[in-house]
């Protein structure tokens, strides 16, 4: 349905997005998983119309034929990373606005808002400026679906939402996905990415670093939990059982051993380590934090050379 | 052009301006003067019994030309300049830049139109109390060139805004524009003027007024309300200059248009090209 | 605004129209006086008013019942035509249609019009070449000239009604009242209007003029050698200019209303190469220009109301020895415009000032004149009388905070022109405005359009803020 080809975008001296592809089906959700300013954000923007790519192609494919995206504005429906609304205006005045512009029927707001049971607890008459922060991005939300678009761009849709929003809204969008939606969208929360989306790139520093299925990405995941142990004897000895125990990399700092493991190789590795005698006074597991994955990615993926010290995460302001 | 768009923009846009609390001010600030205006321009003269609708009208031009230019730009200037947020779904929606553009200046229109609307008719109705209907056609007039004014300011807003990106760089710049318009320019021509030749000097602020919106309007006010012959000798040279009564004024509301205009496009085309 | 040419060309053609009309009256024989009246009606005796005259002796007095009366007619005897019930006299399009040529004639009550079209052959109304005679209570229509007083000394022309031509351009029409060559008239309470010029006076001598209203034409006075004619409680108003009165001494303006005079370069009373002139009481108001004077020499102007002026008074440094006293200056664009570099004019005489609404000067002692001397124009203001193209920044922020600047760090040498006396309070003025000065009552009409803004602005408020 989508096809970004080799898109480019750099502000002046500055590249934001370099040579990204992907591509994302009808009734498939593609998510772009990435730290802030990695240009997520900005490959959106292209594709939505804000920005003008400085090259690559942005593609649709429609019964009729591949277009270029922008000819087909209608067809894809938008949600903002941070939205804001005039804060005078009403909810209802808001949602009304949106269907005008994009001469949807009358009934249109009634039936999206049943359809997606997003309520606005009686707050429809409202200023938005009594809205609270994850009522707005409801509202959001609510105006990115009412055109029904078959294709939605997302940037970072639950970032704002409560517990109880962010699990209905994951909700919407396997509900869109079955209806033959095409979904694509940015976070750097990866629970969003397991219970969202079939498809996950990785961006960093502009680059596509990984373009992957989720279970791929889960294993990668997986893979580079954390065992921390706390020792009563800490001695150096025990980083050469841990790795000989499978683990992918152990080391010691104070008291605390820290092992790098899959989930699997977790039991094995404590085993090892009592029986030569290890007296581990406690132990936690630690997920790996993304900023982590994306530091493996790039280094496994390019040289060190290209990317800098703090993972080559530019900033471009404003883009993020 | 999508019309259907450009006004279901406006008239949103009119609404969140007119809920301001910015417009209600503007109303009521320009209301109370010009009613000052009017009423005491009108009841001075009242005593010796003779009509002042000229004067008065005069100095609510005055009234105009500070404040609709200054207000025009910050409308301009703060509507368009707003948190990236609020654009970027706007702009998201398979709708024209151009038509966003002239739906947002329209719909501010409407709420300048509206807020000063009150004050221009209050003024009106002691005009037409202390001095009588003779003046009502020409005060209507004077009332449109007010708005064509706004029109302008707005355009030029509207530029400003599209140059500027950030809202501080905008506001600076809208202030410095109101300040080079409303007085730096006229001091500058007039200097020039001092410099050239008798007959040179007077071609050179003929052709100067149009280089000035502020200008035109003032100028085109004063012969509304008054006559050309308000400018005594100047005016005759200008009429002369111009072509003729009529074909000076149709000169001075095209090029109005042309001022509201072509800033306006000028900021469309940047805005196209712009990212958001 | 100056014309000499024409004045000289009908002086010589009047010469000539003289001379024939005194040939023609000496060939009429005067008659024996009878005390009954002569009456004409369609009914007879006499049908015809010319075969009236004819049978009627000196002395005699011709009633002329209402009806249409065809033909031009000439008075050659001393008779009075007595109009009943405002008979027409229709003339036959060509010359005057009534020419006086006896002296003593009264003419009153008639419905006159249908004059000839030739300016250059004074074809009026009625064209007066003799003396002593009162012409009353008509009304004068589709005449060229209203009234032409043609070396005719002594006569009264009074409650009048002459309504010129107004399908002409105004070049094309002729006066009003003209007076050429003539002395010791008076013009009483006429009313005039749609003609060239209102009243015409050229070598015009003691000229009494009281309570006309001229308007709707080109000058109201215009004025050239005529030396002591007084004019008073006369209307002047929405004419292209009010009194252009040139060359002449010792003219008296009192109570005169000058308004709304406002054509193109145009002036409430314009006064050039003349003397002695006293101009008092009088209302000048909303003129583009007030008072112009250049060569006005030793003139007193007190108790006048100037107001509403686009410019007060445009004086040339040729004026000279001229006072202004206790005169009220009020919401004028501008107080004088100097053309030179300064005037002999006093602007206070004996410690008495004059009014100016500008003034914000205080009254420490409380004798009722300010104790700062007015300084008349503004930095601006003085620039414009030698760069008149400054005129164009009228109202102009930038003139504003010149003047303002000026005001606080004076740098430029400004204008001279003082009023050491300013008054704190206007001058209490002994004339009304006249309804014609008055700004019309208010209709309820007028109103409504207003009303409907602000109504209209209060709605569109309440239907936005309506959720």
């Amino acid at each position: 349905m989508i096809e970004v080809c080799h898109l480019c975008k750099s502000f002046g001296e500055l590249r934001a997005v370099e040579d990204v592809s992907f591509r994302a089906g009808a009734g498939e959700s593609f998510a772009l998983l990435g730290p802030n300013g990695s240009g997520k954000s900005t490959t959106l923007k292209c594709l939505v119309g804000l920005m003008r790519p400085t090259s690559g192609q942005l593609l649709i494919n429609l019964p009729e034929g591949r277009k270029e995206i922008g000819e087909a504005r209608e067809l894809l429906s938008y949600l903002p990373q941070r939205v804001v609304f005039q804060e005078n205006l009403t909810v209802q005045e808001i949602l009304e606005f949106y269907r005008r512009l994009r001469k949807l029927p009358a009934g249109r707001i009634e039936q999206v808002l049943e359809r997606f049971s997003l309520n606005f607890n009686g707050l429809a008459d409202r200023p938005i400026r009594e809205l609270s922060g994850g009522m707005t991005q409801r509202l959001g939300i609510a105006v990115a679906l009412l055109p029904g678009a078959p294709v939605l761009i997302l940037d970072e849709p639950t970032t704002s939402l409560d517990p109880e929003g962010t699990i209905q809204f994951r909700q919407f969008i396997n509900s869109l996905k079955k209806e033959g939606k095409t979904i694509i969208f940015s976070t750097h929360v990866l629970s969003d990415v397991e219970a969202m989306a079939d498809q996950v790139a990785v961006l960093v520093g502009g680059r596509l670093v990984a373009a992957e299925s989720v279970a791929t990405l889960r294993e990668e995941f997986m893979n580079s939990s954390r065992i921390c142990l706390v020792l009563l004897n800490p001695e150096e000895r025990f980083i050469r059982v841990a790795l000989d125990a499978g683990a992918r990399d152990a080391r010691l700092a104070d008291r605390r051993l820290i092992v790098l493991a899959a989930p699997q190789e977790r039991l094995p590795i404590l085993r090892a380590l009592e029986a030569t005698g290890a007296m581990i006074e406690r132990f936690s597991t630690e997920e790996p934090s993304l900023e982590e994955i994306y530091l493996r990615y790039i280094n496994e993926k390019n040289p060190p050379t290209s990317v800098g010290g703090n993972g080559g995460m530019r900033r471009p302001s404003g883009t993020s | 052009m999508d019309f259907s768009a450009v006004s279901t923009i406006a008239s949103l846009e009119a609404k969140t301006n007119i809920r301001n609390k910015w417009t209600l001010l503007l109303a009521v600030a320009f209301g109370i003067l010009s009613l000052a205006i009017s009423y005491f321009g009108l009841v001075t003269a009242g005593t010796v019994g003779f009509q002042g609708f000229m004067r008065t009208a005069a100095s609510l031009l005055n009234l105009v030309l500070y404040l609709i230019p200054i207000v025009s730009l910050s409308m301009a200037t703060l509507s368009l300049t707003g948190e990236k947020g609020a654009s970027e779904l706007l702009f998201s929606q398979p709708v024209g830049r151009i038509e966003i553009l002239l739906g947002k200046l329209l719909g501010l229109f409407l709420s300048i139109w509206t807020a000063t609307l009150f004050g221009f008719g209050l003024a009106g109705v002691i005009i037409a109390i202390k001095a009588g209907t003779s003046g009502l056609t020409r005060y209507l007039g004077f009332v449109a060139l007010a708005q064509l004014l706004a029109l302008v300011f707005l355009s030029l807003g509207a530029l400003v805004a599209t140059l500027a990106e950030t809202r501080a760089k905008a506001s600076g710049m809208s202030l410095f524009l109101w300040f080079f318009f409303v007085l730096f320019y006229d001091l500058l021509v007039m200097g020039i003027s001092f410099v050239l030749r008798e007959k040179m000097a007077n071609q050179f602020i003929f052709v100067s007024l149009f280089g000035n919106p502020v200008d035109m309007v003032r100028v085109s006010g004063l012969m509304l309300v008054g006559d050309v012959s308000i400018f005594g000798a100047a005016g005759a040279a200008l009429m002369k200059f111009l072509g003729g009564q009529i074909i000076s004024n149709l000169l001075l509301i095209a090029a109005l248009l042309l001022w509201a205009s072509v800033p306006f496009l000028v900021a469309g085309r940047w805005l196209r090209r712009r990212d958001l | 605004m100056r014309p000499h040419g024409l004045e000289r060309k009908s002086f010589a053609l009047a010469s000539t129209l003289l001379l024939i009309g005194l040939l023609v009256t000496s060939a009429c024989r005067a008659g024996d006086a009878i005390s009954k009246p002569l009456v004409v009606s369609k009914q007879g005796p006499f049908r015809s008013i010319q075969e009236a005259i004819h049978t009627a002796r000196a002395g005699d007095t011709i009633h002329v019942e209402s009806g249409f009366y065809r033909g031009n007619l000439i008075l050659d005897k001393q008779v009075t035509l007595e109009g009943v019930g405002k008979p027409i006299i229709h003339g036959d399009g060509q010359a005057s249609v009534i020419t006086v040529t006896a002296a003593g004639c009264v003419l009153r009550g008639f419905v006159i019009e249908s004059s000839g079209t030739m300016l250059v052959d004074e074809d009026s109304g009625i064209l007066l070449k003799s003396s002593h005679n009162q012409i009353e209570q008509n009304e004068l229509r589709d005449v060229l000239f209203g009234i032409y007083l043609f070396s005719a000394d002594h006569n009264l022309i009074a409650d009048n009604t002459i309504r010129g031509r107004e399908y002409l351009e105004l070049g094309e029409r002729g006066s009003g009242i003209h007076i050429w060559n003539s002395r010791d008239n008076v013009i009483r309470a006429n009313s005039i209007t749609l003609l060239r010029d209102g009243m015409y006076f050229q070598n015009a001598y003691h000229t009494t003029i009281t309570g006309n209203r001229v308007s709707e034409l080109r000058y109201g006075i215009h004025y050239m050698f005529s030396d002591d004619n007084k004019f008073e409680d006369n209307l002047f108003y929405n004419n292209v200019a009010g009194a252009a009165i040139m060359y002449s001494h010792r003219i008296e303006l009192r109570r005169n209303g000058f308004l709304h005079n406002r054509g193109f370069s145009s002036f409430g009373i314009l006064f050039q190469d003349s003397d002695d002139c006293l101009v008092e009481d009088n209302l000048i108001v909303d003129n583009v220009v007030g008072i112009f004077m250049e060569a006005l020499r030793r003139s007193i102007f007190q108790r006048n109301l100037i107001a509403a002026n686009d410019t007060a008074i445009e004086i040339f440094s040729s004026a000279e020895g001229n006072v202004f006293e206790r005169n009220n200056f009020m919401a004028n664009l501008s107080p004088i415009q100097l053309v030179g570099k300064r005037t002999t004019t006093l602007w206070s005489r004996l410690g008495n000032g004059n009014y100016w609404n500008d003034y914000t000067g205080y009254d420490l002692d409380a004798d009722g004149i300010g104790d700062v001397p007015f300084k008349i124009q503004n930095v601006f203001e003085h620039l414009e009388g030698n760069y008149p193209r400054l005129r164009l920044y009228l109202f102009s922020p930038a003139a504003q905070a010149i003047a303002l600047a000026d005001k606080a760090f004076p740098v430029i040498e400004g204008s001279k022109e003082f009023d050491f006396y300013p008054l704190m309070k206007p001058v209490v003025l002994s004339v009304q405005m006249p309804e014609a000065g008055r700004p019309p009552v208010a209709g309820h009409s007028s109103v409504v359009v207003p009303l409907l803004m602000v109504a209209l602005s209060v709605f569109l408020i309440v239907q936005g803020k309506k959720r």
